[in-house]
């Protein structure tokens, strides 16, 4: 019995594989593109570059698209392969089953930040006479492919190791002792947790990126204790039961996506106009708006289930 | 980004072209037939296991001598009921008649609601027996007397009430020729989760030909083999896939030359490359969702109505005549089959629509 | 007053530093003011389809400028170029070039498709370009059926659509009979009243001696002679 033999993870490598081939061969585009490119040039090379430019730009919006379905995808796999994996009873055993699931998770969505923020880049790219940022999007695509090849690497090693026999543990058991940062308690956690998304809401309005940046970082590192230590508890109604995967299955009626996406979604809006800046030195701040848009979502959909648990039973958890 | 009327236009021009795409559409709907096919067969199966598992009790207890499974008697019943957690024991008949005349076993199942004089048998046993002429009542042939009995009724086969004949408990003790103390296996019930897996390893330790099976092993065992099926499966189709993306990029790429010149047009009018690209890929989304929506469609029809001929002898082997397909569409299914056909037929057709857009204009108009 | 269009030292060169170098256009300079009209001049082969197809921004010159407006659009990437192409620039050409097995109608609305205009909007609009190119009568016709007087009529109306300020022609009547030339050479001076900015490429004499041409220039060999 392999896990390479498991539908899921077959058809996830299957198409991981074709992204690879497609952005492989821009690869060369990329290159080429580095090496010769000249905009005063009138020559028949440039023109030609030029032309790439789009082939190459096609195929990473392409790719960007297909790795967001992959991630959802990735994600319900982890819960299919619950029942195979001894012990586990949602992704969290699985994820946890090997050294690399942890890193894997996190790694998948930093380089779906770096792709979100080249997109931008590309964008404001696109929108210049000169193709002013084309050199710094490239050297920034060379780094993605080399991550997502790493990735890739680190996709491989999580799934081969596995173990099929030996019992893993499970969100009772990885999340049962309160592992908050800086030594918190849950209360002054969810405080904390408030008085970021209010200190965030006034720096969007006043338009300041490096600022937000840094209220971001904190605040997603914040918001995934909050989730599975305090909303959590609320979306299962139960006091006990602390886990961050949990809700993305159907018993919960996958609002586990919702509030996931929503976090995600609001911070890279928050963080990207600071990488944006250093990295081509354009302002975007225009973003910020949908930073403020999503975490308001975001924290929305967390106080609910808190609000609402107390209106039906008269007590907080 | 572009509006309706882009996409409108798109479509429109689909529409007029829609012969250049005819090939690949049912090309490319028929390998999704075929696995979304496959899918629909192994996962309804394996429901239907699920679901018969998920009937009985949460430990089987079955009795292993010299590597065969022999009968258990009453008095293990009652050493089982001491078991801390242990609710219930159910015991339970159940076995095979040798139908010699066709030289094949049915399945003899216990359904209590049955009287001492009928029985039940699924479709297909029902049919084999008209063909011996026994279309009222049935006779089994036990060692030294004939046991005759009324065909009451025939039921629908699936996966598990095929090749069955359903008999209440006196008659299958008659006819299996087992003793009134004795049990095929026993059932136990124990309400506790947490305690199966320790109560199905102390009972072979209190009885070392006692193999107890907990529910959570069976199903996991089911899933291994379907995995593995559907695994292997899935390596083997990724080979046709691959061909039929390459053969999909030459065809789209001849298509596409045929087009340059309307192509050209559209960019001398003020499409841009990405606008070409843009074109295409709408209108090659709705080629493949359509062939993708269909096929998916064409299937379940295939399968939960016309019990897939040919694709069912694959699974079930070829004694399987009469067996219907419990319908079951799982979401997670669909997604599977979307990532694993839509997507990278999209991917084939990316690097031949920018070749078609970035064609010199003047040059391409001639 | 600045020129609509301004040439500069305008080369293109095929297969360049190869043996089959070939130089389609040499050192063209010229200006057309925004409510002129230029006849080009020149046998098939002398270049002057190549100068529009430039002057379009169809293809890239090897070295030179073309100024329009004051933006050098040889220069300009893809998108703009044909955001350019769509908004500023109607192109009527020698075969047409109409899209076959759509309509009339159909064919005169696609460069507003690429617009965020209501349908409304660009019913109207198509609706007024039939009406100016006198084909109104026939939109909801296949191409394929139209006479190649209609199908030029069509392919007026839909270099209007977008109410350009610039039309290029490369020899518009070289498909017509006698007849239908003469109404092109009546359109011509259609455009005149809607100043607009035209360059004509033929090598038909009907467009002699007109009388509200502002030049003719003629060309040779990709040289123009003066």
């Amino acid at each position: 019995m392999s896990i390479f033999l498991l539908d899921s993870i077959v058809v996830m490598f299957f198409v991981e594989t074709v992204l690879l081939l497609l952005m492989g061969t821009s690869m060369f585009a990329v290159a080429k593109i580095l090496k010769y490119w000249n905009f005063d040039a009138s020559t028949t090379l440039q023109y030609a570059l030029e032309k790439k430019n789009y082939l190459v730009n096609t195929i990473i919006l392409f790719t960007i698209g297909v790795k967001i379905i992959l991630f959802v995808f990735f994600v319900k796999s982890l819960d299919d392969l619950a029942p195979l994996v001894p012990g586990a009873m949602c992704a969290t055993g699985v994820i946890g089953a090997n050294k690399f699931g942890n890193t894997l998770l996190i790694y998948k969505i930093f380089t779906l930040f770096l792709l979100g923020v080249w997109v931008v880049i590309n964008r404001l790219d696109l929108k210049t006479k000169k193709f002013d940022y084309l050199r710094k999007k490239y050297y920034l695509f060379i780094v993605i492919f080399a991550l997502l090849g790493i990735e890739f690497a680190l996709e491989l090693l999580y799934f081969t190791n596995i173990p099929l026999n030996t019992p893993v543990f499970c969100c009772s058991v990885v999340f049962v002792v309160e592992n908050l940062p800086f030594g918190l308690e849950t209360v002054d956690l969810v405080k904390i947790f408030y008085l970021l998304f209010v200190s965030i809401l006034v720096v969007d309005y006043f338009n300041k990126a490096s600022l937000s940046f840094v209220l971001n970082i904190l605040f997603l590192l914040l918001a995934y204790y909050c989730v599975t230590y305090f909303f959590g508890t609320y979306v299962y109604e139960e006091p006990n039961h602390k886990c961050p995967f949990c809700m993305l299955q159907k018993e919960y009626h996958y609002i586990g996506y919702l509030i996931w996406s929503t976090l995600f979604l609001g911070t890279y809006f928050g963080i990207s106009p600071h990488i944006i800046y250093s990295l081509i030195g354009k302002k975007y701040q225009r973003l910020l708006r949908y930073n403020a848009l999503f975490l308001t979502l975001f924290v929305a959909i967390c106080s609910y289930y808190v609000i609402s648990f107390y209106l039906r039973n008269g007590v907080f958890l | 980004m572009r509006n309706k009327s882009f996409i409108d236009f798109s479509v429109r021009l689909l529409i007029k072209e829609k012969k250049d795409y005819l090939f690949s559409f049912f090309i490319f709907a028929f390998i999704i037939f075929i696995v979304t096919a496959v899918l629909f067969i192994s996962n309804s199966i394996k429901r239907d296991l699920l679901v018969a598992l998920a009937n009985e009790g949460q430990v089987i207890v079955k009795n292993n001598k010299g590597g065969h499974y022999a009968p258990l008697n009453d008095a293990y019943l009652d050493a089982l009921l001491e078991i801390n957690g242990v609710d219930d024991v159910v015991g339970k008949v159940d076995g095979y008649y040798n139908f010699a005349q066709d030289r094949r076993y049915f399945h003899v199942v216990v359904e209590e609601d049955l009287n001492d004089s009928s029985i039940y048998v699924s479709e297909d046993v029902g049919e084999l027996l008209k063909k011996f002429k026994y279309e009222k009542e049935f006779n089994f042939l036990v060692k030294d007397t004939l046991i005759t009995l009324d065909i009451a009724k025939v039921v629908a086969s699936n996966i598990i009430s095929n090749n069955t004949i359903f008999v209440n408990e006196y008659n299958a003790r008659r006819v299996l020729e087992m003793d009134d103390d004795a049990y095929s296996y026993f059932v136990l019930k124990v309400p506790n989760e947490d305690e199966i897996e320790n109560i199905a390893l102390k009972i072979p330790k209190l009885y070392p030909n006692l193999v107890a099976l907990p529910d959570y092993e069976v199903e996991s065992d089911y899933d291994h083999l379907y995995y593995y099926k559907g695994g292997i499966f899935m390596i083997l189709y990724i080979v046709s896939l691959v061909s039929f993306f390459i053969l999909l990029k030459n065809q789209i790429s001849s298509v596409y030359g045929s087009r340059r010149k309307e192509i050209a047009i559209l960019r001398s009018i003020g499409f841009s490359i990405s606008d070409i690209i843009l074109l295409k890929f709408i209108q090659n989304s709705i080629v493949v969702f359509g062939a993708y929506f269909m096929a998916i469609i064409l299937s379940y029809l295939y399968v939960f109505f016309f019990d897939a001929p040919l694709l069912r002898n694959i699974f079930l082997g070829e004694h399987v005549t009469h067996i219907s397909f419990t319908p079951v569409v799982d979401i997670k299914m669909l997604f599977l089959i979307f990532i694993f056909t839509v997507i990278p037929y999209l991917a084939s057709i990316l690097i031949p629509s920018w070749k078609l857009a970035i064609e010199d204009i003047s040059e391409a108009m001639k | 007053m600045k020129p609509k269009i301004a040439i500069e030292h305008l080369y293109k060169i095929y297969n360049e530093g190869k043996e089959s170098e070939f130089a389609a256009l040499k050192d063209i300079t010229l200006s057309v003011g925004a409510d002129e009209i230029i006849i080009l001049k020149g046998v098939s082969g002398s270049g002057k389809s190549t100068l529009l197809s430039l002057m379009a921004a169809f293809s890239k010159p090897s070295r030179g400028t073309i100024l329009i407006d004051g933006e050098n659009i040889s220069k300009l990437p893809d998108i703009f170029a044909s955001k350019f192409r769509n908004k500023e620039i109607g192109f009527i050409f020698q075969s047409f070039n109409l899209i076959e097995g759509l309509s009339v109608s159909e064919n005169v609305r696609i460069p507003l498709v690429l617009e965020p205009l209501e349908k409304k909007e660009i019913d109207q609009k198509v609706e007024k370009a039939l009406q100016l190119a006198n084909i109104a009568h026939k939109s909801q016709q296949n191409i394929a059926d139209l006479s190649g007087g209609e199908k030029q009529r069509c392919a007026i109306a839909r270099a209007l659509v977008n109410n350009p300020s610039i039309i290029f022609a490369d020899e518009p009547t070289a498909n017509l009979d006698k007849e239908n030339s003469l109404k092109f050479i009546e359109v011509l001076e259609k455009f005149k009243t809607l100043k607009k900015c035209v360059v004509v490429a033929t090598h038909d004499s009907l467009f002699d001696d007109l009388p509200f041409v502002s030049q003719y220039i003629n060309i040779t060999d990709g040289e123009l002679v003066l």
